[in-house]
């Protein structure tokens, strides 16, 4: 408290008093008790006022010395066999000293208890905050106790596909941040004490929903099958920033710094990381269940955020394709579609039919203008369509048990989905969340660190990459350190930075991160087959391309219609059994807006991997990465004059050949080598990169060189 | 053709081997011919092996050394001409920690899978791709790419006049190659000369 504090508490006692004096209804009594506990007060505020400045800074150290200790105790009271030593240990030492209970845990770390049921050995374990959200989540199962399978306890949820927390494991009493999900506003508990049981050791999971039959789980669907692999599971989290502050900032080098407008290291960041559901895999079939409510953590760590420069031009520019426009359109449906069936109760492996169902009926196929797709998605003349169409998909599924009146009931609340008002936010945060994760992977590469030991979030038009641990890891303190190379091309300079001495040398960031932002070899090899284009000879596309000929033949559809045609068995319905439409449904699974081998994070993406696909978008990335570089790019008929010119002016020019035919020959990279090492006012040309390209809408495979003076 | 100074030698040197690897890549003929009488390994600056591409990757590449085994990953043979350490050491008054580095080299080069053949009577300095030829007063050494004032040339295998002087250095750099003897092991033993 310090003297304006005071003062301000003396200023409001007074009014207290003159209302006490005047309350008739406060007996002699009670108006002594007052008085006295006032002028108490008053005293001590006084006391208090002219105590010195040391003393103050000691009773405070004492006061948090006595609420920690009286926290510890709070919390022995409510656990039922606490550790006392553990606990009270970390309470002891004097700030700034701390005494470590172990040499693993960092101090600091958020605890939460999982009593296991059934366990032989000690019931009750401590686990940091951390691995109860990643590895302990109610729904997983997990090996860490001596081995034995044991799983978090979630109660029923075949029913509507939820779990009730609160029944089954000790919640704080009152939530501790609040989420945004879907239009809806969350409440998120932190868990205290999470409830686990060893599975019997015959495993048996129900084939229709996934659920552990003699376990909590249990449903009623009578097809458990006995299985040698439990499935697989991964918690769905929701990130969001609660307060940061600032550090220093820095910017990217060209062409970077057009997409990126400032790197800023904050050196707190306190993030709220709620688990809200959790999914569950085997073979095709995956489950999503939803926690009611849902359980989290704050985070005190640290974080880079990254401000991002998203011109209306390019949403303007990026709309106009309309194939781009049209694969928006499916993505903000599935993502509505996958939130009726939630509201509905529908378990999330019939999602697949039902939106295939709904592509067919609303021929989005093929090339939709957006505005039309409203139109017709308002009728109701589609509804019957869909329906008669999901019955054609069931023939290629094992399961689909969503009857006729749900099936109506759920197309028919698709029928308010707006499209073109929400078209250009979508893109946008399309674009912001998948340049999060080329973000995400970059800052790895760099920290040598795994997607354990960072995370991200996306706000509007930041995003934001941070220790995913409390107290921070140093990962993202690294990557601010080697965000990029500051070394000037001088001999002088690079001399000087030698005799440092370095003992690590890692991969910048910046350049990390432009190559993610190429385009994906694995689809251009994939585009450029399917195109019929002529092969580039280089290994690293040639290889696949050739592994392609092996299994297939190109394709007779449009390349910018396999994102919808991949979806479901709508576009092969007419296979005579399911392996031929499985194989011929594969040939469209091509990398448009993303796979493993580019952005593609599965279930470490922000909204899990079973609706990932909807909600990246490679394609657009690589969009906004060719306007932020349009001012840099010529092509390679543009002239020696004009191309050094560009060089001269920005520091850095991209010259990109169009080969529409096996008889032309790539000259880029003779260009490159023709202006390597020339001088431009004190500076050199340097070869900075070179990538192959094939849109979905090209008709030529693009060759692109990239000179910077150095 | 471009003007070569000690201020771009090794920004062209790394730019040829890049383009050497892509080539490579590519499945077409690539190699690489090292001529110089001193060679010793020295730090490359990330400034000018900053390279982006979706078809090769250029990381972990911290010294010359490392680049020519980038080379050699993707099967590109390569050629180093040099002088031995022992004859630098029986007819050198080079000290004797320079020659223990040349040696060094000389065997880590050995170890990538590179030819090494020795010239006692060799002073040119080139370094020829099938993409170009680089050759001037630098030796390949961090003082010759680095320090000392050096002068020479590049000409890109591309068209025309340059054409003509790549093809001659080729031809030259292959003679050199045939009158070479290749490096015995014993040649990389000078301890008990001195």
């Amino acid at each position: 408290m310090n003297r304006e504090n005071i003062d301000e508490v003396k200023r409001l006692l007074i009014p207290i008093k003159r209302k006490a004096r005047e309350d008739t209804s406060l007996s002699d009594e009670q108006f002594d008790e007052l008085s006295k506990t006032i002028h108490f007060l008053e005293k001590v505020l006084d006391d208090y006022a002219d105590m010195p400045e040391e003393d103050i800074g000691k009773i405070r150290t004492k006061s948090d010395k006595s609420t920690k200790l009286f926290a510890v105790l709070d919390r022995i009271a409510k656990e039922r066999n606490p550790s006392y030593v553990d606990e009270f240990i970390r309470a002891v030492a004097d700030s700034p000293f701390t005494l470590p209970s172990t040499l693993f845990q960092p101090e600091g770390a958020i605890v939460v208890f999982v009593d296991v049921h059934g366990l032989k050995g000690p019931r009750l374990q401590t686990e940091r905050g951390e691995n109860a959200l990643d590895m302990l989540f109610p729904g997983s199962i997990s090996h860490r106790y001596f081995g034995i399978p044991v799983k978090i306890d979630t109660g029923e949820w075949y029913r509507d596909f939820k779990c009730r927390l609160k029944r089954f494991h000790e919640l704080s009493e009152d939530p501790i941040f609040q989420v945004a999900k879907d239009g809806r506003t969350l409440d998120v508990y932190q868990p205290l004490t999470l409830r686990a049981r060893v599975i019997p050791f015959d495993y048996r999971v129900c084939a229709a929903c996934l659920s552990l039959a003699r376990t909590d789980e249990q449903c009623d669907h009578f097809r458990a099958w006995r299985v040698m692999k439990l499935p697989s599971a991964a918690p769905i989290k929701i990130r969001k920033e609660i307060t940061r502050k600032t550090g220093d900032t820095a910017t990217l080098r060209p062409p970077l710094n057009s997409m990126v407008e400032e790197v800023t290291l904050l050196k707190s960041l306190e993030v709220g990381v709620a688990a809200i559901g959790f999914e569950r895999q085997r073979g095709p079939v995956t489950v999503v269940v939803d926690y009611d409510p849902p359980v989290g953590l704050k985070l005190n760590t640290r974080g880079i955020a990254f401000k991002l420069k998203i011109s209306d031009g390019f949403l303007d520019q990026l709309l106009s394709k309309k194939y781009i426009a049209r694969d928006l359109a499916i993505q903000i449906i599935a993502n509505r579609l996958r939130e009726a069936m939630r509201e509905m109760g529908i378990p999330s492996y019939n999602f697949q039919p039902l939106m295939s169902a709904m592509i067919m009926a609303l021929s989005l196929d093929t090339e939709v203008d957006v505005k039309r797709l409203e139109d017709i998605i308002r009728q109701e003349g589609w509804v019957e369509d869909a329906i008669e169409s999901v019955k054609l998909e069931s023939n290629f599924i094992e399961r689909f048990e969503v009857g006729r009146e749900r099936m109506e009931a759920i197309f028919h609340s698709m029928r308010d989905t707006q499209i073109s008002e929400v078209l250009r936010d979508i893109a946008r945060d399309r674009l912001t969340h998948t340049l999060a994760h080329a973000i995400l992977i970059a800052g790895c590469i760099t920290s040598g660190s795994t997607f354990d030991d960072l995370d991200y979030l996306v706000k509007k038009d930041e995003i934001v990459l941070f220790d995913s641990v409390n107290g921070g890891n140093g990962s993202s303190e690294m990557i601010y350190e080697f965000l990029t190379s500051k070394e000037e091309f001088s001999i002088g300079a690079f001399v000087e930075e030698l005799t440092k001495g370095r003992t690590y040398k890692p991969k910048h960031f910046d350049e990390a991160l432009m190559e993610l932002l190429l385009p994906c070899n694995q689809g251009v090899a994939e585009r450029i087959f399917h195109k019929n284009l002529p092969v580039p000879t280089y290994t690293e596309i040639l290889r696949r391309i050739e592994e392609l000929r092996e299994n297939e033949t190109p394709s007779s559809v449009d390349v910018t219609e396999f994102f919808p045609s991949a979806i479901g068995y709508h576009r092969v319905a007419d296979s005579r059994d399911i392996r031929t439409a499985e194989r011929r449904r594969g040939v469209f699974e091509i990398c448009i807006h993303g796979c493993p081998d580019c952005v593609s994070l599965g279930n470490k993406c922000n909204t899990g991997s079973f609706i990932e696909k909807y909600n990246i978008s490679k394609t657009i990335l690589d969009e906004f990465f060719k306007y932020a570089t349009v001012e840099i790019t010529l092509g390679i008929d543009s002239g020696r004059g004009k191309i050094e010119e560009k060089l001269k002016e920005k520091k850095a020019v991209i010259i990109k050949q169009q080969v529409t035919s096996e008889d032309e020959q790539e000259r880029v990279r003779t260009l490159a080598l023709e202006l390597d090492g020339t001088e431009f006012d004190g500076k050199y040309a340097s070869f900075a990169g070179f990538w192959i390209d094939c849109a979905p809408d090209s008709t030529s495979v693009d060759y692109s060189v990239m000179m910077v003076l150095v | 053709m471009v003007h070569v100074t000690e201020k771009n030698v090794a920004i062209i040197d790394v730019d040829l081997l890049i383009h050497e690897c892509l080539r490579a890549n590519e499945g077409k003929k690539a190699f690489a011919h090292v001529i110089s009488p001193f060679i010793s390994d020295f730090e490359i600056s990330p400034a000018w092996l900053r390279f982006v591409s979706n078809i090769i990757n250029v990381s972990d590449i911290d010294t010359y050394v490392d680049l020519i085994g980038l080379l050699r990953h993707h099967a590109a043979p390569v050629w180093v001409v040099t002088r031995s350490p022992r004859d630098l050491a029986e007819r050198t008054s080079l000290s004797r920690r320079f020659i223990e580095r040349q040696a060094r080299t000389l065997m880590l080069l050995k170890d990538m899978g590179c030819e090494i053949k020795t010239n006692s009577s060799l002073h040119a300095k080139v370094t020829l791709t099938s993409r170009g030829v680089l050759a001037g007063s630098f030796n390949l050494t961090k003082s010759g790419r680095m320090f000392n004032l050096e002068t020479g040339f590049y000409f890109p295998n591309t068209s025309g006049m340059e054409k003509k002087e790549y093809e001659a250095k080729l031809k030259w750099s292959r003679e050199v190659l045939e009158s070479s003897e290749p490096l015995r092991n014993k040649e990389l033993e000078f301890s008990r000369i001195r």
